[in-house]
């Protein structure tokens, strides 16, 4: 409850100061205002893929191993997906003005849409029917495989020459770009969104754990079924000749 | 102030306020009935009539 609180007062703070205290950009004017939080959204799905990758290798390896692991990497990946989609709304949003067109095949946009694909077919993958042993396995294979595409995804501004800007807080040469009431505002946004996301996981956590136990119970009652139907064992021989 | 300003800002609070309010209902819904509560309702029911006369 105060994880929601806390960042439901970090966004609508986020929404204040980045739309109507901090300064236009010399350059770019108002629509500067969705950095506060178009690489804030972006952030909260490359993380959540890092936390699938992680609980995919909990999972993997043999000592932690347990189903809790491959609940919190569904959960994570699904919330993931939901930001990834959200980058690349908002980054067609803030390109359309800026560079004239809604979409164009760059590095940075290909492989984050790339990405996107990659989870949605990650959550696919674990709605296919299978025991929960080989689908948790199966999805934590997945999901590391997934995961190499975001540091490509990350390094392609700095690896190609692309449409889209390099870091501006973080970069390779480790100069930030941007300074004063603009700083703290995306700084502030990073945290919102960052408790959102945690926010979220615990929820869908919870509700990831139910759904399986909920499919195994189902699972279990519809085995029962069957064995109810199917016809009883053949009769014993000696009880075949006395009838 | 650019309408692109407002629409990203919507499409992120609209998004968000929908998947969000879809997870905390179901989270809320899970809490307030929890799975091994519902098992054992079931298992509680008194059994059928004919059930019990056997």
């Amino acid at each position: 409850m105060a994880l929601g609180v806390a960042a439901g007062a970090c966004l609508a703070a986020t929404a204040g100061l980045g739309l109507w205290l901090t300064p236009p950009d010399v350059f770019q004017g108002d629509l500067v205002r969705l950095i506060y939080i178009h690489p804030p959204v972006a952030w909260v799905a490359y993380l959540a893929f890092g936390v699938t990758t992680l609980a995919s290798l909990a999972y993997l390896w043999p000592r932690t191993r347990s189903l809790h692991w491959d609940h919190l990497a569904g959960a994570s990946a699904e919330i993931g997906v939901v930001f990834s989609l959200l980058t690349l709304a908002t980054g067609s949003i803030w390109g359309r003005p800026t560079w004239g067109v809604w979409w164009t095949w760059d590095a940075r946009l290909t492989t984050t849409a790339i990405l996107a694909v990659l989870y949605l077919g990650y959550l696919a993958l674990r709605r296919v029917p299978s025991d929960p042993g080989t689908g948790a396995r199966r999805s934590a294979v997945a999901g590391l495989l997934a995961f190499a595409d975001v540091p490509i995804s990350y390094l392609s501004v700095y690896w190609w020459n692309t449409l889209h800007q390099t870091g501006t807080v973080l970069n390779p040469q480790g100069q930030t770009h941007i300074h004063g009431s603009m700083a703290w505002t995306l700084l502030l946004g990073f945290c919102a969104f960052t408790l959102l996301y945690a926010w979220l996981l615990v929820h869908r956590y919870r509700v990831e754990a139910a759904g399986a136990a909920a499919g195994d119970r189902s699972l279990e009652l519809a085995l029962a079924e069957r064995r109810a139907e199917a016809p009883g064992p053949p009769a014993a021989p000696a009880e075949a000749v006395t009838s | 102030m650019s309408g692109y300003v407002e629409a990203g800002y919507s499409v992120v609070a609209v998004i968000l306020a929908v998947y969000s309010l879809r997870v905390a209902l179901r989270s809320r819904a899970l809490r307030s009935e929890p799975p091994s509560a519902q098992s054992r309702d079931l298992e509680a029911q008194p059994a059928p009539p004919h059930e019990a006369r056997s």
